[in-house]
């Protein structure tokens, strides 16, 4: 080792201990640790790194829970079938005695009975009574097979077209127009009908 | 075996520290302040020469440790080495903005103007001390900051690697030519030269 290799290596050391005397600023830690009061949740040291997928495995779980539940309630709803109300359902007014012939109602001839009527199994819907008073079973339905499904029809007609039915009509009240409600079987006739006040 | 064992200890300890600063604890970050803020200052200060940029460096070190401290991993080093790693990372990228580079061809001129002085002037030691330090600071950032790790903060190689971002022999050879240069400057002095015939 050569003299300025030993002239290096004092004066590294003494430079060193003059070097090692300097000591940070005072304020930089005060800054700190202020800083580390005020925002005492530090990003990223609340949740931990294993932490992070059970958290975000557990809000998916929550998601599939609730999407699930949704499904389920409306598919359930479209499910369900409703309630048979033969009173509430509101049925277009025909005046019948001047467009349809009296045996062959156009509402029974199609399908869908949403527009004109109701489909209700027979039994039930000829033996409830409501507020419009009883079903009358039409005498000219007799000798006919009891329908397996019926619709029920709401019609303004004159009182004199019953008589195709074969009711009895006064005279007297025979121009009168009458609201009714006929029950009509898949065969298109009628089988019953009741009025309603 | 007593410094292995301090060493462990105090390693153990900043771990604690660590975590505590993480959950919010305001000492705990001035204890962290206490035992590596001043390495980190006089590293950036000696490098820079600049008071004010050795500051903001230091305290945008430690902001930096509270805005993510799960970058900062137990195993891989120490909290100091860690901590210097990311003050010369900060400390080149401001240096390379502001264009502060010395080079070598600077160093080299440096060297002839030291030659200009008197041959009959005496270059006792302080002197000696005087011409190392200016030395110093004429290095090469990447001369420079070894000399002030291994030879100032008495690094161990290892952990100036881990800084550096080089394999432990690179810092050797490094430290070696540092040496070099500085014993080399020492001997373009004349009157150091005239000493050493004496």
């Amino acid at each position: 080792m050569s003299k300025q290799d030993d002239q290096v290596e004092d004066a590294l050391s003494a430079i060193r201990l003059e070097y090692q005397r300097i000591v940070g600023p005072r304020s930089i830690k005060a800054f700190l640790v202020k800083e580390t009061k005020t925002n005492a949740r530090v990003p990223g040291s609340a949740s931990p790194l294993w932490l992070r997928p059970i958290t975000l495995g557990s809000a998916l779980l929550v998601v599939c829970c609730i999407g699930s539940t949704y499904f389920y309630l409306g598919h359930r709803g479209t499910k369900q079938e409703p309630a048979i109300s033969l009173v509430a359902v509101p049925q277009p007014t025909v005046d019948r005695a001047s467009e349809y012939p009296s045996t062959q109602s156009p509402f029974t001839q199609s399908s869908d009975t949403r527009a004109h009527g109701r489909r209700v199994t027979a039994p039930p819907a000829l033996s409830r009574k409501d507020s419009a008073g009883e079903f009358i079973t039409l005498p000219s339905s007799e000798g006919l097979p009891a329908p397996t499904v019926a619709t029920l029809v709401r019609m303004r007609i004159r009182r004199d077209d019953l008589r195709e039915f074969g009711l009895d009509v006064p005279a007297t009240a025979a121009p009168e127009m009458v609201l009714a409600e006929f029950v009509v079987g898949e065969d298109g006739l009628s089988r019953a009908v009741r009025f309603v006040r | 075996m007593f410094k292995r064992y301090r060493g462990r200890r105090e390693s153990e300890s900043d771990a604690y520290l660590v975590r505590a600063a993480c959950r919010g604890n305001g000492d705990a970050i001035g204890e962290l302040y206490e035992r590596h803020g001043a390495m980190v200052y006089r590293f950036t200060l000696r490098m820079s020469g600049d008071v004010s940029m050795a500051e903001e460096i230091t305290q945008e070190v430690f902001l930096a440790f509270l805005r993510q401290p799960h970058q900062f991993e137990e195993e891989r080093g120490a909290f100091s080495t860690w901590l210097c790693g990311i003050a010369r990372r900060q400390l080149w990228k401001r240096m390379e903005r502001e264009e502060s580079f010395i080079g070598i061809d600077a160093f080299e001129e440096r060297i002839d103007q030291e030659s200009s002085l008197g041959p009959d002037e005496l270059l006792n030691r302080k002197d000696a001390i005087n011409a190392v330090r200016l030395g110093i600071d004429q290095l090469p950032l990447w001369l420079k900051e070894v000399v002030i790790l291994c030879e100032l903060e008495e690094l161990t190689y290892a952990q100036v690697s881990l800084i550096l971002g080089v394999p432990i022999g690179t810092v050797r050879s490094r430290l070696h030519r540092a040496k070099a240069r500085l014993a080399a400057l020492l001997r373009t002095v004349p009157a150091c030269v005239g000493e050493e015939k004496k």
